[in-house]
């Protein structure tokens, strides 16, 4: 298994999460997008004419979009089905919801650290308070959540793979300018993220501390 | 004066909450004896705010090069750089005053007078409604919250000049489903609140 990965891609950051959690064995091929634009090559083209990153390829199989690539990875080599539970259609319908939600942070949370760090053009107070808007919805989800006992974005005892697609454009936001001290219950679930066996950090991305000594 | 800066419940086990209150940043955290500390938000080497670092429950440590502070004195007790040295005393961070009561973690920047919510006939143990962020001036929204028809005793943390929080307290409920619903019931009716008085400072 092979992942075309770039270092400092958000989106790519949400499937090393999901390979380092399930501690599935993989090869990593670096493409640089800043500043060579390594992935508008003539041979990286041929892999994702989309020119976009990530990309796996699983024995010949090849996949393209972060979204697509954690479903995969979590329906075939996750044993437990606790990150994407084929069998439960209400969490699966969830999982897809929050995972559009991903994007849409990914449009302006993710725009506007792409714009302060790698200077990619966007209008940039757009994306600030566009991913303010969204985060007031995801805080105040997610405080409910805790009330009724839930730890994760999905009401299962475990995470999904929508908590990996959310987690990358949030805990990154502050590289856009967008500040999370007003989202307390956003701050704590990243806190539980960050918590995870197998959890990997990325350039911008802290450890959280053990939550117990054991 | 005393103003409540979080709800208990924000502060789990070995987190770091990242506190505002009259423009200053505070890191609040709590130890694993309970002790709640609420310190400026920076770390006295290079300025990183230790709302990032980490609460391994005695001690804060800065995320930046690993200086750690002590529960209670906020005294700095280790600089990985000279790891044979014991720290100054004087390096110690600046600690705000503290009150844990009615579910609320309350605050001030100088030493307060009296009690946290002054004399007010509450509950000990109440319903702690969610905090609703208003990106408006305290004063104008303590003014909204004169018209509101609720029975709920409704404190206003000002954040900085230009937003504060509205931290609400109901009577206890004991019914999970009631509860919920109590707690649904008070967001919904702030963040209309909230959202007109959004509307009428843009």
């Amino acid at each position: 298994m092979v992942l075309y990965d770039y270092a400092l891609s958000a989106n790519c950051y949400k499937v090393r999460l999901l390979l380092g959690m399930l501690d599935i064995p993989h090869a990593t091929h670096f493409v640089e997008i800043f500043p060579s634009h390594e992935n508008r090559a003539a041979w990286f083209r041929k892999i994702n004419p989309l020119a976009q990153l990530p990309v796996l390829d699983d024995e010949g199989f090849v996949l393209r979009d972060s979204h697509a690539i954690l479903t995969y990875l979590a329906a075939r080599h996750d044993a437990s089905q606790s990150w994407y539970p084929r069998d439960n259609p209400r969490l699966l319908g969830e999982i897809i919801q929050w995972l559009a939600f991903a994007y849409t942070l990914g449009a302006t949370a993710g725009a506007a650290r792409l714009h302060d760090s790698l200077f990619v053009p966007t209008d940039i107070e757009a994306a600030r308070t566009g991913a303010h808007r969204l985060l007031r919805v995801l805080d105040e989800h997610l405080w409910f959540a805790e009330q009724s006992g839930h730890s994760w974005l999905c009401p299962a005892p475990l995470p999904t793979i929508a908590d990996l697609a959310c987690f990358p454009p949030i805990i990154l936001s502050e590289e856009g300018g967008i500040s999370r001290q007003e989202y307390p219950a956003v701050r704590r679930w990243c806190d539980r993220v960050k918590r995870v066996p197998g959890f990997v950090v990325m350039p911008g991305v802290f450890p959280a501390g053990p939550a117990a000594d054991f | 004066m005393w103003y409540p800066i979080a709800a208990s419940d924000d502060l789990p086990f070995r987190h770091v909450y990242h506190a505002k209150l009259l423009d200053q940043e505070l890191a609040v955290w709590r130890a694993d004896d309970g002790f709640v500390n609420i310190w400026q938000n920076r770390c006295l080497h290079r300025g990183v705010r230790l709302s990032i670092g980490i609460n391994d429950g005695q001690e804060l440590k800065c995320q930046y090069h690993g200086w750690r502070y002590a529960n209670r004195t906020a005294g700095c007790t280790y600089i990985p750089a000279h790891p044979d040295k014991a720290p100054a005393r004087t390096i110690t961070n600046r600690i705000f005053p503290c009150v844990e009561r009615y579910g609320l973690i309350w605050s001030a920047l100088e030493t307060p007078v009296g009690e946290p919510a002054g004399g007010l006939a509450l509950s000990e143990k109440p319903l702690v409604l969610r905090g609703i962020t208003v990106r408006a001036p305290a004063a104008a929204v303590s003014a909204a919250l004169q018209n509101l028809d609720a029975a709920a005793t409704i404190f206003v943390q000002p954040v900085d000049s230009e937003s504060c929080v509205i931290r609400g307290l109901v009577s206890p409920v004991a019914d999970t489903t009631q509860r919920m619903e109590a707690l649904r019931h008070y967001n919904d009716l702030l963040a209309a609140l909230r959202d007109s008085v959004e509307q009428a400072a843009a």
